[in-house]
């Protein structure tokens, strides 16, 4: 040790030498998501069962898609903190980003995580919108990209369901009655 | 489970094994001892963090911990992928490869060797006048170190062979080619060499590191760590010796010398590979004799013991936020 270094001042580089780590470490805890383009903090799965096993309950998925969406779900983000919501992304058949995200909540009513469903700049909404046995909620919103986009939310059984889609509503609309026949 | 172990023991190895080398810089601490001391302390954290943590702290695996407080996930490597794989499974893959190749590169040979059979090196008979040449030098450097006058045998062999062994008792095992390549002064500066080994138990303590190179051999880290805290044990016996020989110059003669005289230059005629080796050892020879007159004894770290202690509770403060 050098001379000079007091022991004062080997803690105090110990502890600065500490936080250069903690820094850096907290750091590369962000690559994966800023790699990958998935939430900081999620669980990201990539098949419904392994998202199922994941969160020990079933995922309630359409039984029909537009022709223009992709199956299977291409990811699948678990927001882990209580309550816990579940955003499941459809791919476009043209390629590119998601052509449909569908995030329902887990064992509770409740609002996703912003995390999982990014905001959007609200243009319009529209209450009471029919969906079969339901109602839900239609939003017409503007994504950060500046892309037009419709969010359907209702309440069904123990969760809480938003559809996020930027093609036609009547597709939209045709997902979640789909949603309505399925498993409960 | 067991894989998420592993996986925590790899990063808690790398992250305590990064920590500890750069408190070694950064302290700029020359004694061997506390070196070593220091990266028990790495090793130690390694092997039992990942279990105790789970056991004393089961709420760190809990997502809330893991999304609000964790400074790092190592699931979360999982999201990038690779060919299909998460990149956190591919790296733990290629990281027990790593582990189980460095280990094997050192496990290897002397398992060969046993399983070989090597033959018991011949003794010279006990009226040999090596043997009672020897006996008061080692009596007086016994006593010099404070510890018991170890037993001493005096075999037969051309090459020079000067170590020592025994887990229990040490033993310092000399060849007559060593004592007839040494000087006096040499020849007390080695024989302090390795009663430094016999006074620091370094024999049951090299047994140990290959024990726990073995139980976590899928761990890169852990081999590295290890390799260098072999390193500090052969530094703490030179600074050791050089404290009682009251200079560095005769034991890098020593060790030049034996070098030398166990390891001649490979001729022309040998493989390419071999003049490498060769070369590769020399150079950690050279590097060892430099470091001996540079730093010569080495002054005792201060307040090491406090030192050590701050430095384990920072380090596991650390790691508690890793997961």
């Amino acid at each position: 040790m050098s001379p000079m270094l007091t022991v004062t001042g080997a803690v105090r580089s110990c502890l600065l030498l500490a936080s250069l780590f903690a820094l850096g470490l907290k750091g590369a805890d962000h690559l994966p998501s800023l790699m990958a383009g998935t939430p900081y903090g999620a669980r990201v799965y990539w098949t419904v069962a392994d998202a199922e096993a994941g969160i020990g309950s079933r995922l309630w998925l359409p039984t029909s898609v537009p022709p223009s969406i992709g199956w299977p779900p291409a990811r699948i983000d678990v927001w882990p903190e209580p309550p816990v919501s579940v955003a499941v992304h459809f791919p476009a058949r043209a390629g590119g980003k998601d052509g449909l995200i569908l995030v329902q909540s887990i064992g509770v009513r409740a609002a996703a995580a912003e995390a999982i469903l990014p905001p959007v700049h609200v243009l319009m909404t529209v209450d009471d919108v029919p969906l079969g046995e339901r109602t839900g909620t239609m939003t017409r919103a503007l994504a950060p990209g500046g892309q037009l986009l419709h969010d359907l939310s209702w309440d069904q059984g123990t969760r809480h369901l938003v559809l996020r889609y930027a093609g036609p509503v009547e597709d939209l609309l045709q997902v979640a009655a789909s949603l309505g026949r399925i498993r409960p | 489970m067991i894989l998420a172990l592993l996986a925590q023991s790899s990063l808690y190895a790398l992250i305590a094994g990064l920590f500890v080398e750069a408190l070694v810089g950064r302290w700029r601490i020359e004694d061997a001892a506390w070196r070593f001391r220091l990266r028990i302390l790495a090793l130690v954290v390694s092997a039992a963090g990942p279990p105790v943590l789970l056991l004393l702290a089961p709420f760190r695996e809990s997502a809330s911990f893991q999304v609000g407080w964790a400074l790092f996930a190592g699931e979360r490597w999982d999201q990038v992928r690779v060919g299909g794989e998460g990149l956190g499974s591919l790296t733990l893959l290629l990281s027990c490869g790593l582990g189980s190749a460095l280990f094997l590169r050192d496990a290897l040979p002397p398992l060969a060797d046993a399983l070989r059979g090597s033959k018991a090196l011949a003794e010279v008979p006990p009226w040999h006048g090596a043997r009672a040449a020897l006996g008061p030098v080692v009596a007086a450097q016994a006593r010099a170190f404070g510890v018991p006058v170890p037993a001493v045998r005096v075999v037969r062999t051309d090459a020079p062979v000067l170590l020592c062994e025994g887990v229990r008792q040490p033993v310092l095992v000399v060849s007559l080619a060593t004592l007839e390549h040494l000087s006096g002064a040499e020849l007390d500066a080695a024989l302090a060499h390795e009663l430094a080994h016999a006074a620091h138990r370094d024999p049951a303590w090299s047994y140990a590191l290959i024990a726990v190179r073995a139980a976590l051999f899928f761990n890169p880290a852990v081999q590295w760590v290890a390799r260098a805290m072999v390193d500090d044990i052969e530094g703490r016996a030179d600074q050791a010796a050089v404290r009682a020989s009251g200079g560095a110059a005769a034991l890098v003669r020593v060790i030049r010398k034996l070098f030398d005289t166990d390891h001649p230059p490979p001729s022309d005629g040998d493989a390419s590979f071999e003049r490498v080796f060769w070369r590769i050892r020399k150079q950690g020879v050279e590097r060892r004799c430099a470091n001996l007159e540079r730093s010569g004894s080495a002054a005792p770290l201060l307040h090491g013991p406090v030192l050590l202690a701050t430095a384990g509770a920072v380090l596991l403060s650390l790691l508690f936020f890793v997961v």
